[in-house]
């Protein structure tokens, strides 16, 4: 990604030119979708996301600091708009629930042993992710699908080291244990 | 090392990569000689690794990009006008990037002033009556100056 966009692209979309800044949403709308469809495991939800994220990019382009790395500056704004879109679609699903008595807990979503059964990869990692907690599945996402460094990952997650090594351990001891007993269970 | 340390080692650092030096060779040394330990390698690597490898990336539907620049574009439009424009602005020269941060320091420098303006305002207070008191009781005496104390001491030598 980054590499394609210099610091003129950059600087020109930071004076409001519209084609560098399409330049700029070309090169990075498939990682931005793609992380957002694997933190809220939602095509719909993540095509919102992106499109917030751009509106972002766009309207924060002019505080950005060309000497910083735009690639980590751009997860983290997506990482943030997902993880806040999610929260805030969590609400609402909680309130919807509270006044329809006949809206059932999405099991066959929720479950990640049902899906596993299904011996479909997509369905497979979806179901891994969603047993785990936002801050747990970002972090599985940049690592194991987007393939970021620890560094890089605590750079966009603004944490240390320690803390992504720490959640990346803990996520992949859930995913584990999930995984043995669907496997015990297929035995 | 220990296998409860190696395992911890082999879901991360391992696993993805990120280890080098002695601490992969006293890994590797281990893994050679502990079955246990090499079996959690393989079943980490089977279990957590694979799936995730070479995942399929889906392209973003071209309407976002659409969507994207209408609300650019009508963004700026408005900003045509000029009421609304000097509104924009307004709102982004008294920008604040943390409102609650900066609505508690707004709170405790209000009350830091009130607590010292009260607190001189007291002593001012308190000073003042001070000096009328002592003022009043080195008085008293002048005035009455014949009348003394009315002390037993007084009575006896006076």
């Amino acid at each position: 990604m980054g590499n394609e966009i210099t610091n003129d692209i950059l600087l020109k979309a930071q004076e409001g030119d519209l084609d560098s800044f399409e330049i700029i949403y070309r090169t990075c709308v498939n990682f931005v979708y793609n992380v957002a469809y694997r933190i809220l495991c939602n095509k719909e939800d993540a095509e919102e996301v992106t499109q917030e994220v751009f509106l972002n990019v766009y309207h924060k382009l002019k505080g950005f600091r060309l000497e910083s790395s735009f690639k980590t500056w751009v997860y983290r704004i997506t990482v943030n708009c997902a993880i806040n879109y999610q929260k805030k679609m969590a609400r609402e699903r909680e309130r919807q629930k509270r006044y329809d008595d006949n809206l059932g807990p999405e099991g066959h979503v929720n479950d990640p042993g049902v899906a596993i059964n299904s011996e479909n990869r997509e369905r497979t990692i979806n179901a891994l992710l969603r047993i785990l907690n936002p801050d747990q599945r970002t972090a599985i996402v940049l690592r194991n699908i987007e393939g970021l460094s620890y560094r890089e990952i605590a750079d966009t997650l603004k944490v240390s080291i320690n803390t992504v090594r720490s959640r990346l351990k803990r996520a992949r001891e859930k995913m584990l244990v999930i995984r043995k007993e669907v496997i015990k269970n297929e035995m | 090392m220990k296998c409860k340390k190696i395992e911890g080692l082999l879901i991360t650092d391992y696993l993805d990569k990120e280890i080098d030096g002695l601490d992969k060779v006293l890994i590797e040394q281990h893994l050679a000689c502990c079955p246990v330990c090499r079996d959690f390698a393989a079943n980490t690597k089977r279990l957590l690794s694979e799936p995730f490898t070479d995942i399929e990336r889906s392209d973003a539907p071209e309407f976002i990009w659409r969507r994207v620049k209408d609300a650019i574009i009508s963004e700026r439009e408005r900003r045509r006008n000029p009421v609304v424009d000097f509104f924009e602005r307004l709102k982004g020269a008294i920008y604040i990037p943390k409102p609650a941060l900066v609505f508690i320091s707004i709170i405790t420098l209000l009350l830091i002033v009130g607590i010292v303006a009260k607190l001189q305002f007291a002593s001012k207070y308190a000073l003042k009556n001070n000096v009328q008191e002592q003022v009043e009781y080195l008085d008293y005496p002048r005035e009455n100056s014949d009348a003394g104390f009315g002390t037993l001491v007084e009575q006896y030598f006076l």
